[in-house]
């Protein structure tokens, strides 16, 4: 008799609970709920200063919770740091630092090749790979600060690849990028979606959170809405999210002015 | 109390000092503002330095006359190759500055070198000598504080918005290269007006610690820049004060422009704990409440 | 072993440890810093000549402290970590010049403090600047990649789980070390000059760190040693020639690269404004990315 395995269930990818985060003695966030499954991805959507970054570094465990709880895939933030990869915004780094773009990509490698030990073939292997995955694998030599704002936003996706995380953190991947490489960067992320891997992006970009994310988290300092894309960017919960007075609506068109 | 604080001036040298001391810091400590704004205290560093080849050439051509022209020279040379300096994509401001700075420096240390006197000329550019004042010199003083006054009276609209928002400055019509040129001239005059007196090592000190101490207490400018113009000159007024002091009536020999940025460092630790204490107060009402 | 061989041995020991030392400083943004730790050591030297206690030692304590002061001082928002250091760095050296004129031979001492003498160094110096070379190799061999990556992008190193205040403080305290060793030879000013000039030349040449590295150490020693050769050939100042020699040898490689640029730049530029999007992105102000 063959005995069927007991079903086993993976931890959430990400679950937030009750998160709260003070500055001091002001809260920049208050009571986020939410859970991410492997595969899925969630985009924070939200205006300047609603604490998209914060929930970003909450959730790899670089500030402190004043309230609530976080889990990544089951550990907490600190523990799961191996398996979670960030990808800055390109135009926060030195355009002038001398350094290749292969050297970049390697960095997603630095925490497996650890302190004294020299990079190997595997880890070469890998980032190559990586570099490949968004359409950059003849830049390798190239310096960082020679390519274009997208092809930063790509070079540093590909550092985050080579790490092969299991959850991957995106702040505002899609500012300033070209229409080639907000391609090229999309289709790295559903690639990574495949492979099981988790997603969070924080995004202004109504339209791509619809194409690259199965749910949203609508925030602005306390949480307006937590689900389903198409469900939960309706004009209301936009309107309250946004403060109301910067909203436009055309049909089912839903477009957010920035002041 | 008199006799640390009024009575070491009845000397005409010593109220010389006095003199030249209590203009330089007020000032420095207004001009400091500019440069805590601007986050120029490298630069104006690097300023403080580069002018003693000046200094050196000037004294070697016509002796002590040419100590202020040297130092001029000097200070524009440099304004200027820092400028172009930092167009080169692959040099960054602070290595620039760097270079500039010991480079200078270093010529003079070579040429001083070459001269007998050479421990007592280093000093006396290194740490000025302010008891040896003329009136000629204060008279030359009294010129620079009222030219560089009178350029930052006049352009205080357009440099208080380059320091702010450099973007929206222009976007406005402001010719930013033309602001900073302005900026670095006043930095320069300040210096070489100060490094005889006060020593080059010590110039820096005036220019950046009272304007940083105005800001611990204040963050409107108007209460600022009169702080820091007072506390640089008593600072200046204190160190020599209690220089004098120690040397007659302690026989402990104080370096004077040292125990001047003493006094200045000793006022902003103040400025600091009395900022933490009017910080801490809100606190138990909040609760209170 | 004469004055002289000692003092070309110390310039080639010296011109090593300051270009491996001086491409880590420029990376990070730390000239001003290092400037500052130069001034701000000083009055831990001259204490602890009157104390007569290891003018190392004193001169490596007061370091650390200076580290913790500018630190301390720059987590006050409004303060700024320039303006911090530019404190830190007027106290230090305003604290030496007091201490020092409050005893005997003022000028003398505070001459070869502020800007050395080379011909004077003995065996100790030479051993207390190999030393401190190990301790430099030690780090860049364990930590090189770590140090790069933290210099090149702050917030994804922490992200990565990195802990940037523990490699910040071995980069920091291993630079004191290296200007506690330098100061003997070139003086508390000029030190900077050792650890900072020869990676800006090297930057020049190449983009690659590990040539940066070469270039910069290569620099670093070939300065030295006709710094030495000119200031005795010459009898003049022996720091200060090693610094006129760095700063031409800065000024040479400039015009060169530049002209180099101007002659292949004008096909390379065009090929390098086809891949720039129209909006040039700004890099941060070199001033603000000290701490």
């Amino acid at each position: 008799m063959e005995t069927t395995p007991e079903p086993q269930v993976p931890p959430p990818a990400l679950d937030l609970d009750e998160v709260t985060v003070a500055y001091g003695p002001a809260l920049a966030l208050e009571n986020i709920d939410g859970m991410v499954a492997p595969g899925e991805a969630v985009a924070l959507i939200g205006p300047n200063g609603a604490g998209k970054s914060t929930l970003i570094k909450a959730i790899l465990g670089l500030v402190p919770l004043a309230g609530g709880r976080i889990s990544v895939l089951g550990r907490s933030p600190a523990a799961a740091r191996r398996d979670v990869a960030y990808v800055p915004q390109a135009d926060t780094l030195d355009p002038e630092f001398p350094i290749s773009v292969g050297q970049v990509v390697l960095m997603g490698r630095y925490r497996r090749i650890g302190w004294l030990r020299r990079a190997k073939a595997a880890d070469k292997e890998a980032a190559r790979r990586a570099l490949e995955q968004v359409g950059l694998a003849d830049r390798a030599r190239h310096r960082f600060g020679t390519l274009s704002g997208g092809q930063r936003q790509r070079v540093l996706l590909a550092r985050a690849i080579a790490a092969e995380p299991r959850l991957l953190l995106l702040d505002e991947p899609f500012n300033g990028v070209d229409a080639v490489s907000e391609q090229a960067l999309l289709d790295a992320i559903a690639l990574l979606k495949q492979d099981g891997a988790a997603v969070v992006v924080s995004t202004h970009d109504l339209a791509l959170a619809h194409l690259a994310c199965e749910e949203v988290c609508l925030l602005n300092r306390r949480q307006y809405g937590f689900g389903p894309t198409q469900a939960t960017l309706t004009p209301d919960r936009l309107r309250a999210t946004y403060g109301g007075h910067a909203l436009e609506l055309r049909g089912d068109r839903v477009i957010v002015a920035h002041s | 109390m008199y006799q640390i604080f009024i009575e070491p001036f009845r000397f005409p040298f010593m109220a010389r000092a006095l003199a030249e001391l209590m203009i330089l810091g007020a000032l420095a400590g207004t001009v400091g503002v500019l440069i805590l704004l601007r986050r120029l205290a490298f630069m104006t560093d690097a300023l403080t330095h580069t002018v003693f080849p000046g200094v050196v050439i000037g004294y070697l051509l016509s002796g002590e006359g040419g100590i202020f022209w040297g130092a001029l020279i000097a200070g524009a040379a440099t304004a200027v190759l820092l400028t172009l300096l930092t167009r080169h994509r692959a040099v960054t401001e602070d290595a620039a500055l760097a270079v500039l700075l010991t480079t200078f420096f270093a010529v003079g240390v070579v040429l001083v070198s070459r001269e007998s006197g050479y421990t007592a000329d280093l000093t006396a550019f290194l740490f000025g000598r302010i008891l040896t004042v003329t009136p000629a010199q204060l008279t030359q003083t009294l010129a620079v504080t009222a030219l560089v006054i009178a350029m930052m009276v006049i352009l205080r609209r357009p440099l208080l918005a380059r320091s702010f928002d450099p973007e929206g400055a222009r976007a406005s019509g402001y010719r930013i290269g033309l602001l900073d040129l302005a900026t670095n001239t006043v930095v320069a005059l300040v210096v070489v007006a100060s490094v005889r007196a006060v020593g080059t090592v010590l110039v820096i000190a005036l220019l950046i610690v009272p304007a940083a101490a105005a800001r611990v207490v204040s963050d409107r400018l108007a209460l600022i820049v009169p702080i820091a113009a007072v506390l640089g000159a008593f600072a200046g007024w204190a160190g020599l004060a209690v220089s004098y002091d120690a040397s007659i009536h302690h026989g402990l020999r104080l370096a004077s422009g040292g125990t001047v940025v003493l006094v200045l460092i000793a006022g902003h630790l103040v400025a600091l704990a009395a900022a933490a204490v009017i910080r801490r107060r809100p606190r138990p009402v909040r609760r209170a409440a | 072993m004469t004055a002289v061989d000692r003092a070309f041995l110390e310039a080639v020991l010296l011109g090593t440890v300051g270009g491996l030392i001086s491409v880590q400083i420029l990376l990070r943004r730390l000239p001003f810093f290092t400037l500052a730790m130069t001034h701000a050591t000083f009055p831990g030297v001259v204490l602890a000549a009157i104390a007569g206690a290891d003018l190392y030692a004193g001169g490596g304590l007061f370091g650390v402290l200076v580290v913790l002061g500018v630190l301390a001082l720059s987590r006050r928002p409004e303060q700024g970590t320039t303006t911090a250091i530019g404190i830190v760095l007027s106290a230090g050296f305003a604290l030496g010049v007091v201490l020092l004129s409050a005893r005997d031979g003022f000028s003398k001492d505070l001459t070869a403090y502020t800007v050395g003498q080379i011909l004077t160094v003995g065996p100790g110096d030479l051993t207390a600047v190999a030393v401190v070379g190990v301790i430099v190799l030690a780090l860049l061999s364990v930590a090189g990649r770590q140090l790069t990556f933290r210099a090149f992008d702050p917030g994804g190193y922490a992200a990565a789980g990195y802990r940037p205040t523990v490699i910040d403080m071995a980069l920091l305290l291993t630079v004191e070390a290296v200007i506690i060793v330098a100061v003997p030879a070139v003086g508390a000013i000029l030190a900077v000059a050792v650890l900072v000039a020869p990676a800006a030349i090297a930057r020049l040449w190449t983009h690659n760190v590990t040539a940066m590295t070469a270039i910069a150490v290569a620099a670093g020693i070939g300065s030295g040693l006709a710094g030495v050769l000119i200031s005795t050939r010459y009898d003049v100042a022996t720091g200060g020639t090693i610094t006129v020699v760095t700063g031409t040898l800065f000024a040479l490689s400039l015009a060169a690269t530049t002209t180099w640029t101007a002659i292949t730049g004008s096909r390379r530029g065009r090929r390098q404004a086809a891949d720039r999007p129209a909006s040039a992105v700004t890099g941060p102000s070199h001033l603000e990315e000290v701490g």
